[in-house]
């Protein structure tokens, strides 16, 4: 038997011993993405407000890092900057020791709506990046293929994307991003848009592909419940400004399942996160409140 | 770009206020009476609306697959080539259709200054005589044609642009 009484509300920082040496071994890999004193203001002069204030974090080879944080706190804006999508105002992000400028095939993103190319087949989709990335028709066909197999979806190689339903397409989008073999994956609130049950069976999907290849994933949530089924670390961002709350380290061993809910890690992880006072605990759903017990989640 | 249109916008939008018909007593005194007038009113009453509604259709893009490709590792040319032009390719098609009726107006307008055939020309001949018979027919045939023409459109749009939901739903 584990001694539960450490994990308690109240103990929640002391580390087992076990887990301590976990979070040691995924400290010491290579580190993919290394942001540094990282501040965006949006406008100028006395107008300005400052969105993201000295944002310091790194993450590790095959890391599943989670951002959570309540609405305002600039995560968006931060996943848009390490995308290339945006610019900071000041600090740096190195990718692999080299500093990111401007968007690039090296970091793959997905985001909360749909971006799949419309008048895009699903296979060509995925094709998409490898072609503008200058592999040949017939590689990159086999590639897209193979993608698809792994989510299951091959069956749908031919289908036009408002032919999917929304896991479907968001499945597509994450192998779209995946098939360019970016060093790390940005994820910005990629099962926002979906239903409850979806979005259970999209997070077991998604850890299922993390397993399976060489990725490091940068995920964007709000849902703190997410964040820890999903996580290795979970970075806490406070708003207005947006700066770093806490690096938490979830003790939830892998793999990870929906029974899990109930263990005594994850609720005390849980009740780690709910003691920042500005991350909302309830959240509206599809017109209801969630059931408060976590372990009615995932069916 | 910004100032590419910025700087272009505004002459296209004074041609764009210039009735189209007010050129064509000059179109005929300098290019005669056959088909050259009516080309020029034509293209004069649609040329610069058509640069004016493709720009504006092409801001409305959704800018998240342009995003969305940039970080695939699109860049410059590709980006236009394959994602913005057919992304907005069967809104630009809807966009033609539109502008064909107009194209029709023109036509119609442009054959009642210095032309000796056409509909237009065989309606007004007509009206002097007080066929009004005849002009009723003209009329409805101008519709016919028109009508016809964007149903067959339509159609052809849907058999290009396959993915294109809001084509499928309008007819």
């Amino acid at each position: 038997m584990r001694d539960i009484t450490d994990l308690g509300p109240n103990g929640y920082t002391r580390q087992s011993e076990e887990v301590r040496t976990r979070f040691e071994r995924l400290k010491a890999r290579e580190v993919i993405l290394d942001v540094r004193a990282l501040t965006k203001h949006f406008g100028s002069g006395e107008n300005a407000t400052v969105a993201l204030n000295d944002i310091n974090f790194t993450t590790h080879r095959r890391e599943f890092l989670c951002i959570v944080g309540p609405s305002g706190c600039g995560k968006s804006t931060l996943v848009r900057i390490l995308a290339g999508l945006e610019e900071q105002t000041s600090g740096e992000v190195m990718l692999l020791g080299k500093p990111v400028v401007g968007p690039g095939s090296d970091r793959g993103m997905v985001f909360q709506s749909y971006t799949l190319f419309p008048w895009l087949t699903v296979k060509k989709n995925v094709m998409f990046g490898l072609e503008v990335n200058g592999r040949g028709k017939f590689e990159a066909e086999q590639q897209a293929l193979q993608w698809l197999q792994l989510i299951g979806l091959e069956k749908f190689a031919d289908a036009y994307p408002h032919q999917l339903s929304g896991g479907m397409k968001q499945r597509v989008a994450i192998v779209r991003a995946l098939a360019n073999q970016p060093r790390i994956l940005l994820m910005d609130e990629p099962f926002g848009a979906l239903d409850a049950q979806t979005r259970c069976r999209m997070q077991a999907h998604l850890l299922d592909i993390w397993r399976k290849i060489d990725i490091t994933i940068v995920f964007i949530t709000h849902d703190l419940e997410e964040a820890i089924f999903l996580a290795d670390r979970i970075l806490v961002l406070s708003a207005h400004p947006g700066q770093v709350q806490e690096l938490i380290e979830v003790p939830v061993p892998r793999p990870r399942s929906a029974a899990q809910f109930i263990s005594p890690e994850f609720l005390s992880t849980k009740a780690r996160l709910d003691a920042h006072p500005q991350i909302e605990i309830r959240r509206r759903r599809g017109g209801h409140f969630l059931d408060d017990n976590p372990s009615h989640r995932c069916r | 770009m910004r100032l590419f249109s910025r700087l272009s916008e505004p002459f296209i939008e004074f041609f764009r206020y210039l009735p189209a018909p007010a050129f064509g007593a000059l179109a005929v005194a300098i290019l005669g009476i056959y088909d050259g007038p009516k080309i020029t009113i034509i293209v004069i009453g649609t040329l610069f609306q058509q640069v004016l509604i493709i720009a504006n259709t092409t801001r409305k893009l959704d800018v998240s697959l342009v995003e969305a490709a940039m970080t695939l590792g699109t860049q410059n040319m590709q980006l236009l080539r394959r994602v913005v032009i057919p992304g907005i390719l069967p809104d630009l098609y809807r966009d033609q259709r539109i502008l064909l009726g107009w194209a029709w107006t023109y036509l119609i307008v442009a054959e009642l200054i210095g032309t000796m055939s056409g509909i237009t020309w065989f309606i007004t001949q007509q009206a002097r005589y007080q066929h009004f018979a005849n002009v009723y027919a003209a009329i409805m045939m101008i519709g016919i044609i028109g009508l016809g023409t964007d149903i067959v459109l339509a159609l052809i749009g849907r058999r290009l642009f396959p993915w294109d939901r809001s084509l499928v739903k309008s007819e």
